[in-house]
């Protein structure tokens, strides 16, 4: 007997195609319809927090202003114009905006975005590298809800999730308003005891 | 897990722990102080030789009378290790109690352990030489998720450890029951079929490796020119104390036989090399018969039990439903040997580490390797791979190869010196490998399993059940998408695999699939 018969449908809807009754009495092998599956690749992703972007952005800031006062202060301190640092300076400034534009554009709704199912959660992000996530709520060993100072100002929220074999936090997710977080953490809580129970 | 037990029997010293008379307080065999000096010696060597790196250095550079104090420090350190041991063994005490074990041990810092047995992952036996003259083993008990809860407990006789054995794969038995309701039914994936064959009722070992093969197994190892390159930045010293005193010595003597100064010098040259590296590779194949020595492979209705070792013979038992995945590796010398290796992965395994509980069959005639991988996922069949997608070889070989090669080599040849130009010769080998590795990639699913090959001389294939996926993502660059390609990576529990370059409709249907399975399963993963 496969696993097909044993296991109810649990929501998922026409997983088989029921046609081949067989002879014997309690057993049948019925045929398994992949494209009649749930579709992954039709999920609607939420966006994620308006202001979701502003936290790398605060982050990005501090450690350029840094970086810049070390570059001003460089030419100061060893009694050069302040001329050598200006291109430097231009350069840094190049980079940050372009990987704040990079920031802003990855945080668009349609880009970035969750997608919580009845059995699995979803998460996709990128830009030029787009990757979408799956991971199934009855492989979630550990969840952690995590706000760093920055998080906590905008009043956003970084969602952890392990399964088993990463080398880490298997999926996560930042930039959630702390409700929608919260909400989810006990979605998944609930939903992947059910799973288990 | 640490608990304030306290011993709430009175004490007896046993030679080894009897397994009807459990509640009571044990010791260990005393046989066990030679096990905790072994055990502590190489820890020292091991965690604190990096951390006395700088003693050694002001004890070279400071102190005068080098030999003195070296005959002083050594026979002092090893006596406290010696003495270290001994009160470990006397503070080690244990007990069995309702399906738990108590461990009270440490000497400065004392533990206090209370291991559940349904916490327990595996439970292991090995015999190290110098317990086999008493009858005795160490009993490995691993804790689930953590390689740092391993518990030993090192001189206790046979049967006993093989009772916490049974028990505690009692206990795992009666959880499963209990975690898939009454639906333990098994599955065509999972292979824990009721009806078991005659092969797996049979004491006999399915598989016995003869200590040739075993020996083989060195050769194959990388280990050998792991060594050379570790020991690379030793050669020019060496190849000095070789070149003052040895290599004119020598001279001497092959010149007059060879009648050639030149000639002599290079067949010096070549018999030293071939004889450090025969050393290294002899040093492999002494290290794979101590692994694999008389290796035997039993299976067991539910279980994998391996058996081997020269110095310590080890059991590893592996409960066939905690496989994660089997892997498949060849390596360019098992290639010219015809062999391939095989591994039985669990939870956290990483692909090269076999003390952890994982199972690897070092040597296997390729055809057999099927007939091994149905033993953990009955009805597997041969994958049959598909290629990825053939703009992998173009966009590896221009993106990752030749745009760097002009990034750096194209200024150094305008600025520098236009030999550098040369350079770029090194883009037709690179091409070569490229194609390779495209060769090797491979996908291949059915509605069960599912199987990724890849390698660039040698090939490494992992096979697993659908059901035990943990985590599915695609990844696409713009050509990806252009292409209707990405990059497919699934978590295992025994790690992640990825495949690149696969068409986007073969993983979404994959993907689809997978998280059916995975999803509606009510088959314990672990």
């Amino acid at each position: 007997m496969t696993e097909e018969e044993t296991t109810p449908n649990d929501g998922n809807d026409i997983m088989e195609s029921r046609a081949d009754h067989s002879q014997v009495e309690g057993f049948s092998n019925t045929q398994l319809q992949i494209d009649q599956l749930p579709k992954w690749e039709d999920i609607e992703f939420e966006p994620m927090a308006k202001n979701a972007a502003w936290e790398p952005f605060i982050q990005s800031l501090i450690f350029i202003s840094f970086l810049m006062a070390a570059v001003i202060a460089a030419p100061i301190i060893g009694s050069k114009s302040l001329l050598y640092s200006l291109p430097i300076l231009a350069g840094i400034l190049l980079l940050f905006g372009l990987s704040q534009w990079h920031n802003f554009a990855s945080h668009r709704p349609g880009v970035r975005g969750i997608a919580l199912r009845e059995k699995d959660i979803g998460f996709k992000k990128g830009l030029i590298w787009k990757s979408r996530t799956m991971l199934p709520f009855n492989r979630v060993q550990h969840i952690e809800i995590h706000r760093n100072p920055f998080e906590r100002k905008l009043g956003l929220s970084s969602l952890r999730i392990f399964s088993a074999g990463g080398s880490g936090v298997d999926l996560q997710i930042s930039g959630l308003e702390n409700d929608r977080a919260e909400r989810i953490k006990q979605y998944i809580l609930e939903a992947s005891k059910s799973e288990t129970a | 897990m640490t608990t304030e037990e306290k011993p709430d029997s009175p004490e007896r010293s046993t030679v080894f722990a009897d397994p009807k008379e459990v509640g009571a307080w044990e010791r260990l065999s005393p046989i066990s102080i030679v096990y905790f000096f072994l055990k502590f010696t190489i820890t020292s060597i091991r965690q604190g030789f990096v951390n006395a790196i700088p003693a050694f250095a002001a004890f070279a550079v400071i102190v005068d009378n080098k030999l003195f104090w070296l005959s002083i420090a050594l026979p002092s350190l090893v006596l406290a290790v010696m003495v270290f041991g001994v009160l470990y063994y006397w503070n080690f005490r244990f007990q069995i109690r309702n399906g738990e074990i108590l461990i009270h041990r440490g000497v400065l810092k004392k533990e206090k352990l209370n291991l559940q047995y349904s916490r327990v992952q595996n439970v292991n036996i090995s015999r190290p030489f110098y317990f086999a003259p008493f009858k005795l083993v160490n009993c490995i008990i691993e804790s689930a998720g953590s390689k740092t809860s391993e518990v030993d407990l090192p001189g206790v006789s046979e049967p006993f450890a093989e009772s916490v054995q049974s028990e505690v794969f009692a206990t795992e038995k009666d959880e499963h029951h209990e975690t898939s309701g009454s639906i333990v039914e098994p599955s065509e994936a999972d292979g824990n079929l009721p009806q078991t064959t005659d092969a797996e009722n049979s004491t006999a070992p399915m598989l016995k490796l003869s200590n040739l093969e075993a020996a083989k197994s060195g050769l194959t190892s990388y280990l050998a020119l792991i060594v050379l390159a570790a020991f690379a930045p030793f050669f020019e010293k060496f190849s000095d104390v070789l070149a003052d005193k040895f290599f004119p010595y020598l001279l001497k003597i092959v010149e007059p036989i060879v009648g050639d100064k030149f000639l002599a010098g290079v067949i010096i040259l070549v018999t030293t090399f071939v004889v450090i590296f025969l050393i290294i590779t002899s040093a492999s194949v002494i290290g794979a018969l101590i692994r694999f020595y008389n290796f035997e492979l039993y299976n067991k209705k539910d279980k994998l039990v391996r058996k081997a070792g020269l110095l310590e013979r080890k059991t590893t038992t592996l409960t066939k439903s905690k496989i994660q995945s089997v892997a498949i590796n060849q390596n360019l010398i098992a290639k010219a040997l015809k062999r391939v290796s095989l591994q039985y992965r669990q939870v956290g395994v990483k692909l090269t580490n076999e003390n952890d509980g994982s199972i690897q069959i070092p040597m296997l005639e390729p055809q057999e390797s099927s007939k091994y991988v149905s033993v953990a996922f009955q009805n597997c069949p041969d994958p049959c791979f598909q290629p990825i997608h053939r703009s992998y070889i173009k966009r590896v070989f221009l993106y990752f190869n030749v745009i760097p090669f002009i990034i750096i080599f194209s200024p150094l040849s305008i600025l520098v010196s236009k030999y550098f130009l040369f350079a770029f010769l090194g883009l037709i080998p690179i091409f070569g490998l490229i194609k390779l590795s495209y060769k090797r990639y491979g996908f291949w699913h059915n509605h069960e399993f599912a199987a990724m090959r890849s390698g660039l001389l040698g090939h490494r294939i992992v096979i697993f059940p659908l059901y035990k996926i943990q985590m599915t993502k695609f990844r696409q660059s713009r050509g990806q998408r252009r292409r209707k390609v990405g990059n497919l990576t699934v978590q295992l529990g025994s790690g992640v695999e990825t495949i690149p370059y696969l068409k986007s409709d073969i993983a979404d249907r994959f993907i689809n699939l997978a998280l059916y399975k995975t999803e509606s399963s009510n088959q314990p993963w672990m």
